[in-house]
C-alpha cells in the first residue's frame, strides 16, 4: 500500500471546496522519520569519565544515513528463478529507508483511520439506502465511458451520483455531468488513491438522494485502492480486455477485495487475443466468490447484466435500510415499554 | 394432502380436488374474528383473504364499504410478488430457462413496488414495463423472436409448441353481474351459464391476445396474459375490489395473481357468521370439465405439466396415469 510510494503527500482538492484540505492522519511523508536526519543516543556506563551521562550526539549527514537506512531496508527474497520478491517480510512491500516493521506500523495508522471514516460513510449511506460502489482499475480501462454510458442509460430511472477521483483535472467529472448525472470531482493531486476522508467530505457537497446509487470512480490503479475501505457496498474491479488477462494475478489485492470483475471493451475481442477464460479462471484463482460480467459500452453488449446487477443491488441496499429502520423502531417501541414499566415500578 | 390429482384413463381425464374448507371454522364467529382469521388460514393471498372477507362481511351485514386504499395496495403488492415467484421458480425452468438464482434471491428481498418494478425490468420485461407494454400482439412475437432474454425465449418456445384447443373463458367482471345471474353458485365447481370457464388473467386479457388463441397458442397466451397483468399492476393498475349483496349475503370479489378470488358471506341474525364459502379461481379452473382437465386431455407429461404450471392452480397438483410418450392418436 501507500507506505511504499509515499503518495499520502497532500494536494488534495475537491471540487467546490477551498484547496488542499488537512488530512491529519497522514504522515508528511510515507517516510515518517526517515528522512536524512538520525539521531544515535549512546548511552555510555562503562568507563570512568569525569562527565558520565555523555551523549554522543551526532547529526549524520547524507552519506551515514545511508548506512544506517540499510540496516532498516530488508533484502529481498531470492526465488529459484533468480527473481526478487519483495513482498515476504510482515509489510508485503519495501520501501527504501523504512523498516519493515516500521512501514506496519504507518499502515496500521493510516489504515486504522481510514477504516473508522469508512464505516461512518457506511453507516451514513445504509441509513439513506444509498448503494455505493467503489469502481477501481487501472488507468485507461474504460471506467468513465462505462459510468457515461451507465449514467445515460438509468438517469431517467433511477436516482443516482457520481464521484470522480483522478490527481489532476475534472475532465471526468465534467463528462459525467454531460450524461445526465450529478458529479464532484476529486483531485488527489500526488495521491494514488481516493480515501474515505475524501469520500466523506464528497458526501457532504453531494446532495445525494435516499435509495440512490452512487457510482465512486478511483484513481486508475490495481494497487493502492485495495486497501483503503471507502465505505462502499463492494469494490468492482474493472479490466478491459485491451490489457493481459493475468492482471488479476499479477495485482491479486484488488481482485480479492472485489466482489465483481467487469471485463469491458469486449467489442475488440475479436482483434485481440485476450483469453477470457484464463482471465476468469485467473480472478476465481484470486477469489473464488467474485461474480464476472463481460461487456462493451461502445456496442452494448452485456450492459443489460451489468444494469441488472445494479438494480438488484439498489434493491438489496433498500431491504437493509427497511429492516434497520424497522429494528430501530422496534428499539423504540421496547424502550418505551421500558420507561412506561419504569414509571409503574417508580408509583408503588 | 389439499392437492389436485390429475388422472387420465383411456383419454378420459379426472380431476380431483379434495379441497379443505378452511372457511368453515368462519362459521359462528364474529365478522371481526373472521377478519383477523382470514390470513392466518389462507397463507397464499392473505391480503387478498382478509379484504375478500372484510368486503363481504360489510356488504353481508347491509353496509357494503369500499376497499382501503392501504389493503389495496397490500393485495397489488402481493399480487406482483405471487406472479415474479411462479415466473422465477415455475415458469422459466418450464419453459427450458435457466434457474435465475440472483433473481430469486432478490425476490426475497424486494417489498416495495419500487423494487418489484426493477426486478421485473430486468427479469422479464427488459425494458420499464410501461414501455414493454406498449409494445402489441406483433411486437411481443418480435420481442420472442429475438430472445433477448429469458423471459423472451420462454415466449418463443410456448408459441413454438404443439397446438393446444382454446379454453372457454369469461372474465368474472363485478360482483353485481355476478349476483345478477346466481346460477354459478349451483354446484361445487362454479361454472357460467354451466359452461366451465377460465377466469384468471387469460380471459381479461383475451380480447389483446386473440389471435394466439386463435392460432392455438393457448400456453403463451396464458403467460403473456400473466405478464399484462403484471405490468398493469406495476404500472398505474390497483388491484380490483368490488362487493353487493346477493339474497341477503355478502359477495366480495378481490383481484389475486391467478385471477379473481369471491367470497359470499351470510349473518345470523345474532350477527354471527351462519354460512361462508370462498371461491378461489383455482376452483373455477378445477370443474371436471375445465381448462385444467381440458389441458391434461393429451400430450406428454411434461407438456401438460407445463401447461398446468401456467394455469397456476393455487395447490399443488399430481399427475396419475400419464407416462412421458405421446399417446398414438385414434
Amino acid at each position: 500500500m501507500c507506505t511504499v510510494c509515499g503518495c499520502a503527500e497532500g494536494n488534495v482538492s475537491i471540487e467546490g471546496q477551498k484547496p488542499a484540505v488537512k488530512y491529519p492522519y497522514r504522515p508528511r511523508r510515507a517516510g515518517g522519520h526517515a528522512h536524512g536526519h538520525h539521531h544515535h543516543h549512546h548511552h555510555d556506563h562503562d568507563h570512568s569519565h569525569a562527565h558520565p551521562h555523555q551523549h554522543d550526539h551526532h547529526h549524520a549527514p547524507a552519506q551515514p544515513v545511508a548506512q544506517a537506512s540499510d540496516a532498516a531496508d530488508s533484502a529481498p527474497v531470492t526465488l529459484a528463478d533468480g527473481s526478487h520478491h519483495y513482498g515476504h517480510g510482515p509489510a508485503h512491500a519495501h520501501a527504501p529507508g523504512l523498516s519493515q516493521a516500521r512501514m506496519v506500523k504507518i499502515e496500521q495508522d493510516i489504515l486504522g483511520k481510514n477504516n473508522q471514516y469508512a464505516a461512518v460513510n457506511r453507516r451514513r449511506l445504509a441509513e439513506r439506502g444509498i448503494f455505493a460502489l467503489n469502481l477501481v482499475s487501472s488507468p485507461g480501462s474504460g471506467k468513465t465511458t462505462l459510468l457515461t454510458e451507465t449514467v445515460q442509460r438509468l438517469a431517467a430511472s433511477t436516482p443516482l451520483a457520481v464521484i470522480e477521483g483522478d490527481q489532476q483535472t475534472a475532465h471526468d467529472a465534467e463528462r459525467i455531468r454531460a450524461a445526465g448525472a450529478p458529479a464532484i470531482q476529486i483531485n488527489t493531486g500526488k495521491g494514488c488513491h481516493l480515501d474515505a476522508h475524501m469520500v466523506g467530505q464528497a458526501l457532504d457537497a453531494l446532495a445525494l438522494q435516499d435509495d440512490s446509487l452512487l457510482l465512486i470512480e478511483n484513481v486508475g490503479n490495481l494497487v493502492c485502492p485495495a486497501a483503503f475501505d471507502l465505505g462502499e457496498a463492494h469494490k468492482v474491479a474493472i479490466l478491459s480486455v485491451t490489457e493481459g488477462e493475468d492482471k488479476p494475478l499479477k495485482y491479486p489485492d484488488m481482485f480479492a477485495a472485489a466482489s465483481l470483475m467487469v471485463l469491458t471493451k469486449t467489442d475488440l475481442l475479436p482483434h485481440l487475443d485476450f483469453n477470457v477464460d484464463a482471465c476468469i479462471a485467473y480472478a476465481r484463482r484470486v477469489n473464488p466468490a467474485i461474480e464476472v460480467l463481460q461487456l462493451s459500452a461502445r456496442n452494448g453488449d452485456g450492459m443489460d447484466a451489468w444494469l441488472q446487477w445494479l438494480a438488484y443491488g439498489l434493491i438489496e441496499a433498500r431491504a437493509q435500510r427497511a429492516e434497520r429502520e424497522a429494528q430501530l423502531a422496534q428499539l423504540a417501541a421496547l424502550k418505551a415499554q421500558v420507561a412506561a414499566l419504569e414509571t409503574q415500578l417508580a408509583q408503588r | 394432502m389439499n392437492g389436485i390429482t390429475l388422472q387420465r384413463r383411456h383419454g378420459q381425464v379426472s380431476v380431483h380436488w379434495p379441497r379443505l374448507a378452511a372457511e368453515q371454522l368462519f362459521v359462528g364467529r364474529t365478522p371481526a374474528e373472521a377478519i383477523a382469521l382470514a390470513p392466518q388460514l389462507f397463507s397464499l393471498c392473505g391480503h387478498a383473504q382478509q379484504l375478500a372477507a372484510t368486503l363481504a362481511l360489510a356488504a353481508a351485514s347491509g353496509q357494503p364499504a369500499a376497499a382501503n386504499p392501504q389493503a389495496l395496495a397490500a393485495v397489488r403488492l402481493e399480487a406482483i410478488r405471487e406472479t415474479l415467484r411462479r415466473w422465477l421458480l415455475d415458469w422459466a425452468p418450464a419453459c427450458g430457462q435457466p434457474c435465475d438464482a440472483s433473481a430469486i434471491a432478490v425476490l426475497a428481498r424486494a417489498s416495495t413496488l419500487q423494487d418489484y418494478r426493477q426486478l421485473a425490468a430486468y427479469s422479464i420485461f427488459g425494458t420499464e414495463p410501461a414501455i414493454w407494454c406498449q409494445y402489441g400482439l406483433a411486437g411481443w412475437q418480435q420481442w420472442a423472436a429475438a430472445g433477448d432474454n429469458a423471459a423472451a425465449r420462454a415466449l418463443q418456445q410456448l408459441l413454438a409448441a404443439a397446438p393446444e384447443a382454446p379454453p372457454a373463458l369469461h372474465m368474472l367482471g363485478n360482483t353485481a353481474a355476478l349476483a345478477a345471474e346466481p346460477h354459478w353458485l349451483a354446484g361445487h365447481y362454479p361454472s357460467w351459464r354451466s359452461q366451465p370457464v377460465e377466469t384468471g388473467a387469460l380471459a381479461r386479457y383475451q380480447p389483446l391476445l386473440q389471435a394466439w388463441l386463435d392460432t392455438c397458442h393457448v400456453s403463451a397466451a396464458r403467460l403473456l396474459a400473466r405478464w399484462l397483468a403484471l405490468a398493469a399492476w406495476l404500472g398505474e393498475a390497483e388491484a380490483g375490489s368490488d362487493s353487493c349483496t346477493l339474497a341477503g349475503s355478502g359477495l366480495a370479489l378481490v383481484d389475486t395473481a391467478r385471477g379473481p378470488l369471491l367470497h359470499l358471506a351470510t349473518l345470523g341474525s345474532d350477527g354471527h357468521i351462519s354460512h361462508y364459502r370462498v371461491l378461489p379461481p383455482t376452483l373455477w379452473h378445477s370443474h371436471p370439465q375445465g381448462c385444467m382437465a381440458q389441458a391434461a386431455a393429451n400430450g406428454t407429461a411434461a407438456q401438460i405439466q407445463r401447461r398446468l404450471l401456467l394455469i397456476d392452480p393455487c395447490v399443488s397438483f399430481t399427475l396419475a396415469g400419464i407416462d412421458n410418450e405421446e399417446p398414438p392418436h385414434a
